[in-house]
């Protein structure tokens, strides 16, 4: 349209008048743009809230990750008394103990690498009934105790097995699946067990002794009707279920055994190696089960 | 002469007419822009507010009586915003909780709830504890 006016069209009075409505709609335009940009900006400044609280959860996660508590837990005089190792770099806040299903709550403030006892007046229930809940929402229990007594007590076989591992006995063989002298303790954290040592017959397994056996055993909870126990060894390996009266024998090769259990229920597994000759190795596999610290 | 009314009658019928059509604009989207900041707001406070939310199950205590199955489960909160459990369910079956409960911050209760179906003594269950945001912590009990 201004193409087409000529410099005198532009300057006429009835070009000012028009100018009036121009004015009044570019003062209600720019009205309504303000009103759009403060929107935008209002949700631009709940976006940057929601992203400020999601980098802090993820500082929280990787804070709450870090968090490792070595502990064990001591009867004192009856009363539970725990002592707390904090192997991290930084400092853990411990709010609750547990003894069974009774707590006492509180604030056990444990520094960076440091060592704390913390005194309680709950009944003492045993290690695993135990348990210590920290300020970020971390639940330990006494598994990272195993294998040094506190004040050198040793830890009952009972509480090896509960805390998830296998409590594996070394003994030196006379002759073949005779478990004669007892060599060593072993103390395993998988359900699924690769062991395999050596080719030849005079390769040692412990120490200078080369024909050797163990005695492995853990109790599991069964997550499933049946309860599958898969192996295949050199020689020579047998696998019994205590609960069950389960008891495979003396196997080599591949083999496995299918158990009927319930769900949720507490089973003893024993699995026996012995090696003589040849090349000495065992793989096993449990599966629908795990360890009992899955009940903690 | 009369032109000239003409023209002025035209000028502010022009200014009445375009100011009506602009403060109608600037009305509706005055009331357009509000509601969708504050619905935009508000949406972002909750998503903040579930993502703050920590809560977990510390402790379970399962107890059969009357033909029925009643669960305990002690909720920790150890966020910095209070909690409101809302619903519990076991092997995804919701139970009757007793009311809803509310955790403050570092706080601890126990949120109860019951089914009228006896679970036997040693059975894994999955317990499932939901929070009125919809955050859920998820347990593995044997009952």
């Amino acid at each position: 349209m201004l193409w087409g006016m000529s410099m005198k069209q532009l300057w006429s009075p009835e070009a000012k008048r028009k100018g009036v409505s121009t004015v009044i709609g570019a003062a209600i335009f720019l009205l309504i743009f303000t009103l759009a940009v403060s929107a935008v900006f209002v949700w631009t400044q709940s976006y940057a809230n929601y992203v400020e609280a999601a980098r802090e959860e993820s500082a929280f996660i990787v804070e709450k990750n870090m968090e490792e508590l070595m502990l064990m837990f001591l009867n004192s005089s009856g009363k539970l008394a725990v002592i707390a190792r904090n192997p991290t770099p930084m400092t853990i806040i411990v709010t609750q103990v547990w003894s069974n299903h009774s707590v006492q709550t509180g604030e056990w403030v444990i520094p960076a690498k440091s060592r704390v006892t913390i005194s309680t007046t709950l009944d003492y229930k045993g290690m695993i009934l135990s348990k210590v809940v920290t300020s970020r929402g971390n639940v330990f229990s006494g598994t990272q105790t195993i294998g040094e007594g506190e004040g050198g007590g040793e830890i009952p076989e009972q509480d090896i097995m509960d805390a998830g591992r296998w409590y594996v006995q070394w003994y030196n063989l006379s002759a073949r699946q005779v478990f004669d002298t007892k060599l060593g303790n072993s103390y395993w954290q998988s359900l699924s067990i690769t062991f395999s040592w050596g080719a030849a017959e005079n390769d040692p397994i412990f120490g200078p002794y080369t024909q050797v056996g163990f005695n492995a055993t853990t109790r599991v909870v069964a997550l499933g009707t049946k309860m599958y126990i898969n192996w295949y060894v050199n020689e020579d390996c047998r696998v019994i279920v205590k609960e069950i009266g389960a008891d495979t024998g003396w196997n080599s090769g591949a083999g496995y055994l299918e158990a009927d259990v319930s769900p949720g229920g507490v089973y003893t597994v024993t699995v026996l190696y012995s090696r003589w000759t040849g090349a000495p190795y065992l793989t096993l596999n449990l599966v629908n089960a795990d360890f009992l610290t899955l009940l903690k | 002469m009369a032109e000239g009314i003409s023209e002025i009658v035209a000028t502010l019928m022009m200014l009445v007419i375009v100011s009506s059509i602009g403060i109608g604009l600037y009305v509706y989207s005055m009331g357009y822009f509000t509601t969708t900041a504050s619905a935009l707001g508000e949406v972002s406070r909750l998503d903040v507010n579930t993502l703050r939310e920590r809560f977990a199950v510390v402790d379970v205590i399962v107890s059969r009586s009357g033909g029925g199955t009643e669960v305990s489960a002690a909720v920790y909160n150890y966020g910095k915003t209070t909690v409101t459990l809302q619903m519990m369910f076991l092997n995804g079956t919701q139970l009757a909780v007793s009311d809803v409960e509310r955790v403050p911050p570092g706080g601890l209760i126990w949120f109860n709830g019951s089914v009228p179906v006896t679970i036997p003594e040693g059975s894994l269950c999955y317990l499932r504890v939901v929070s009125a945001l919809g955050n859920v912590h998820e347990t593995v009990v044997v009952s």
